[in-house]
């Protein structure tokens, strides 16, 4: 028994580290031909694991049995990473983008993906987290874990204003509110003096742990590691951190009551459902996540200015989630991450970025509105 | 004890209609009441009043000797009124399963900080609910039961309005407002659906029953009592047989003779 | 006093701009129970299919042998009917697919589709991320009474919005296919039973609000004497607020909303102290009291849910 269930954790492993092989080799490639080679080859695996029935069985059953191990082999693979970008800080920097994208997305999932709450203003709450931590960072010298903190409580409270208008509002409505309120955060940045105006908010400082800088290059076990590493560790915890939230949330009443929410407002209130506080939550928790993310951001750049924090990246997040799949906490993250990579892959085309992202979306949601990973119905063990 | 549930003059207006008109409805504990009248007659409105959809533009409604009026639909159904739809409001994209757990939402009260930090709580909480979701759906089909991870869309037409009935029972209700549950039923699976509304009323002592039908059947065997309506106003009351022999009752569903009408 | 009659009149004049754009949005709600948040992209469109217009006729020269008062009507006319069938195209390409889908799915498309609108924009102009010069096809001319200033164009731009307003609602009135727009719009199951053609109606809606729209692109281009990629996001957000607060889907209601919105934007810039930068905020601020304590707007009926 034992040695059957050693070859296949090593089957199962081989797998994963293939895979893992592949995305580095990916990584690496910046010839836009070969580029599409790779994608091409992905999209064959997917197609032909589509048509495999057999195989597909096999793995999913493989990946159910020992769930532990390919967690843990995964959690190591993704640690490595940095090691194996040691040389090109770029991608490490690609890999935090990623992370960062990947918080905004599972936040706005709880209300998008869950609830059924198009919210448009993500970027605002992403922005106030950025401005309230380098704000305090700079003028009043307040540490970046501090400021996490206050930068996504902020954000949370941002969420329960812009949530209050759902009492009454709802559908097109309510995202009217969310676009407004968008729209106002971006204004007010743009304009207030204290906030830097359209130029914004230079010299953040880094974030530093136990004595040790964040913009210093990273020593582990004897390796130097880019400066950017300290922060794709920090990315990781946080978004482990987020799927863990994510999933506790989704798998209690609380997500269930939100699911409720998007299948049937009426018949979730003939149940008792109060659906303005659970709009009203899927809304903070959105935020903070937004605020969260926002710190992150603002201290690693060490730059902020209103722009990044306009309408579109709105739209970029619920792209994101769409592609990905609603209420799919695996899938919105891999939207988040193949949206944040293809584009800096597709660097040649960079100016078409925004209209690939619109095109995707008009065409996800005509073809496949489930996106990349559907949803899955929950399964309760006896 | 008093009344379980009782309306005084209960009035909506939408504009210059008035869908329910000066409505003066009891029903006890334990009771099984009929509400039916022809199409268009205020029934359903009457259901969306009680359960707070609505608000009435003018009477009372008072349920365990307080006034339901004005109380927001979720506070209502948490006091324990339960109701299904008429064209069947079931959670289409979740199992049915979890459509049942939805159900026991106002009887339960983890939340999103349990959810994320006291994982046992909702661990305990979640077994509970699927093990009475469990038993509530065996004892109306094992079908049910046994699928239990089926979406709810994909069931159906009797099985979605008996997965409605399970969820608004998960709520342990002490009214039960059910809206044409035989509607799109064939007659095998409305026999059924009359057997298990008394199982219901058997198994949950001083549970009482409002019930919207259209077939006669349903309502002379269900029912102790009827209540008629027509043009949002209360026409009759009483017991099958009385009813089906009232002048006014006849008069509203064929319809007044035309000399009448002329005169 | 002269100058709030002076506001009054840039008041008048940005509501005129705002209302064709919410007529937009109404016709399609009304039509299709959708909102089509791209609508102001497609206005801009408008303007830039004049701007295109124009320099292409001046390229084969037809500017030479056509005289002003005939090649602008001209210009315009051609423009809006461009940008019409533009309207009609997107609705049967991006919004008939989702005709039975939830609506959360026709928001989010059309919102998408706004972003590819305004690139393609860019993408297709030298410097398109910079602002586009727009033609001055009106006259300059401007005369003074009693300390107001009256600006020739703005005559011009405010008396073309009221003709085709009203001959819009004669249009909606009167003739055969504005019946059916009308049927549609109140019930188009039982519409569609009575023998009207529900593709060929909403069609027929998109071509008009379109149309109309284009008329907003260019009052903005024409006001600001430059025309951007971007800025249809604003208008079609301005727009939509604007047949919200008259009241979605209520054609009337457009009006009055585009009127409030032009009142609160430049009366906050005239009169409140350092405003000029936050006339948007007010005007949003507006727009989500209004959504908060009255969401059916002035004119729109409550809506009472159907269960």
């Amino acid at each position: 028994m034992l040695p059957r269930t050693i070859g296949r954790a090593i089957l199962l492993l081989s797998v994963e580290a293939f895979f893992f092989i592949l995305f580095a080799a990916f990584m690496k490639t910046y010839d836009t031909g070969k580029v599409i080679a790779f994608l091409l080859f992905f999209i064959g695996v997917g197609v032909m694991f589509r048509k495999l029935d057999r195989a597909r069985l096999a793995l999913t059953d493989l990946f159910k049995e020992m769930k532990i191990v390919a967690g843990a082999g995964f959690v190591l693979m993704l640690l490595t990473l940095p090691f194996i970008f040691q040389s090109s800080p770029y991608l490490v920097h690609i890999c935090v983008m990623a992370g960062l994208f990947a918080i905004l997305a599972l936040g706005l999932n709880f209300q998008l993906g869950s609830t059924n709450v198009v919210n448009f203003a993500t970027a605002a709450s992403y922005g106030i987290g950025a401005y309230a931590s380098a704000l305090l960072a700079v003028h009043f010298h307040i540490s970046f874990w501090l400021g996490l903190v206050v930068g996504g409580s902020l954000a949370s409270l941002f969420g329960l204003l812009l949530g209050i208008p759902c009492m009454k509002t709802k559908d097109y409505y309510l995202s009217l509110v969310t676009i407004a309120f968008g729209l106002i955060v971006y204004i007010l940045l743009v304009n207030f003096s204290w906030t830097g105006g359209p130029n914004g908010i230079p010299n953040i400082p880094p974030p530093s742990l136990f004595g040790h800088s964040f913009k210093d290059p990273l020593s582990l076990f004897g390796y130097q590691l880019p400066f950017q590493s300290n922060y794709y560790y920090l990315i990781f915890v946080l978004v482990g951190g987020s799927i863990f939230v994510a999933n506790r949330l989704h798998h209690s009443r609380v997500g269930l009551t939100w699911n409720a929410i998007r299948e049937d407002e009426i018949a979730a209130r003939c149940h008792g459902i109060d659906v303005t506080w659970y709009k009203i939550l899927a809304f903070c928790i959105d935020a903070f996540f937004g605020g969260v993310a926002g710190t992150v951001y603002a201290h690693y750049i060490g730059f902020i200015s209103p722009e990044n924090f306009a309408f579109i990246v709105s739209v970029v997040v619920v792209t994101m989630v769409i592609l990905g799949g609603m209420d799919n906490v695996f899938g919105v993250i891999i939207g988040a991450i193949l949206l944040t990579i293809l584009p800096e892959k597709f660097r040649a085309f960079e100016d078409f970025r925004v209209l690939i992202y619109g095109v995707i979306v008009v065409t996800m949601l005509m073809f496949r509105p489930q996106g990349l990973f559907p949803q899955k119905m929950r399964i309760y063990k006896k | 004890m008093g009344r379980l549930l009782e309306t005084e003059k209960l009035t909506i207006r939408f504009g210059g209609l008035a869908a329910v008109n000066e409505v003066d409805f009891t029903i006890d504990h334990g009771e099984a009441v009929g509400l039916i009248g022809p199409n268009g007659s205020g029934k359903t409105t009457f259901f969306n009043l009680l359960t707070g959809i609505y608000k009435p533009t003018g009477g009372v409604i008072r349920y365990c000797g307080e006034s339901l009026v004005g109380l927001p639909t979720f506070k209502i159904a948490k006091q324990g009124v339960a109701r299904t739809f008429q064209n069947n409001r079931l959670f289409l994209n979740l199992t049915v399963l979890d459509n049942v757990l939805i159900g026991m939402h106002p009887h339960q009260d983890s939340t999103w900080f349990d959810a994320v930090f006291r994982r046992s709580y909702v661990e305990k909480e979640v077994e509970q609910g699927v093990e009475k979701g469990l038993g509530l759906l065996s004892q109306f089909s094992q079908d049910l039961a046994k699928n239990c991870y089926q979406r709810a869309g994909d069931l159906p037409q009797a099985d979605r309005r008996k997965l409605e009935i399970c969820r608004a029972l998960a709520s342990n209700p002490r009214l039960l407002l059910l809206d044409e549950p035989s509607a799109g039923m064939t007659p095998a699976e409305t026999e059924e659906l009359m057997e298990d509304i008394r199982k219901v009323r058997q198994k949950i002592g001083g549970i009482g029953i409002i019930i919207i039908e259209h077939d006669m059947a349903v309502i002379r065997e269900v029912a102790e009592r009827v209540v008629v309506l027509n043009y949002g106003r209360k026409i009759a009351e009483g017991t099958f047989r009385e009813i089906s022999n009232n002048e006014l009752v006849l008069e509203a569903y064929l319809g007044r003779e035309e000399q009448d009408a002329q005169a | 006093m002269a100058e709030i009659l002076q506001q009054l009149i840039n008041a008048l004049l940005l509501g005129c701009t705002y209302t064709l754009i919410a007529i937009g949005f109404n016709l399609f709600f009304g039509a299709l129970n959708v909102v089509h948040f791209s609508h102001g992209d497609v206005c801009i469109l408008g303007a830039f299919m004049t701007l295109i217009l124009y320099e292409l006729a001046k390229f084969l020269g037809v500017v030479t042998f056509l005289p002003g008062f005939l090649f602008v009507p001209l210009l315009i006319i051609v423009a809006m009917i461009l940008t019409g069938l533009i309207g009609t195209f997107f609705e049967r390409v991006v919004i008939r697919p989702f005709r039975y889908a939830p609506l959360l799915m026709v928001l989010v498309a059309t919102v998408a589709l706004g972003m590819v609108i305004r690139e393609t924009v860019r993408l297709s102009f030298p410097h398109g991320s910079n602002p586009q010069i727009f033609p001055r096809i009106l006259p300059q001319a401007s005369f003074e009474w009693g300390g107001v200033l009256l600006r020739a164009d703005n005559m011009i731009i405010f008396g073309t919005t009221l003709f085709l307003i009203s001959m819009m609602f004669l249009f909606i009135k009167r003739t055969r296919i504005g019946a059916a727009i009308r049927a549609v719009s109140q019930d188009s199951e039982a519409a569609a039973m009575m023998g009207i053609n529900i593709d060929r109606t909403v069609a027929a809606t998109f071509l008009i609000g379109s149309a109309l729209g284009a008329i907003a692109g260019i009052l903005i281009g024409a006001y600001n004497n430059i025309i951007r990629f971007d800025m249809g996001l604003m208008g079609g957000v301005k727009g939509f607020s604007a047949a919200v607060v008259g009241g979605l889907g209520n054609v009337y209601g457009a009006i009055i909303g585009g009127l409030i919105l032009g009142v609160v934007e430049t009366f906050a810039a005239a009169f409140i102290p350092g405003g000029t930068p936050y006339t948007d905020v007010f005007a949003f601020l507006v727009v989500i009291f209004f959504l908060v304590f009255k969401p059916s707007g002035i004119l729109g009926e409550k809506v009472y849910e159907k269960v």
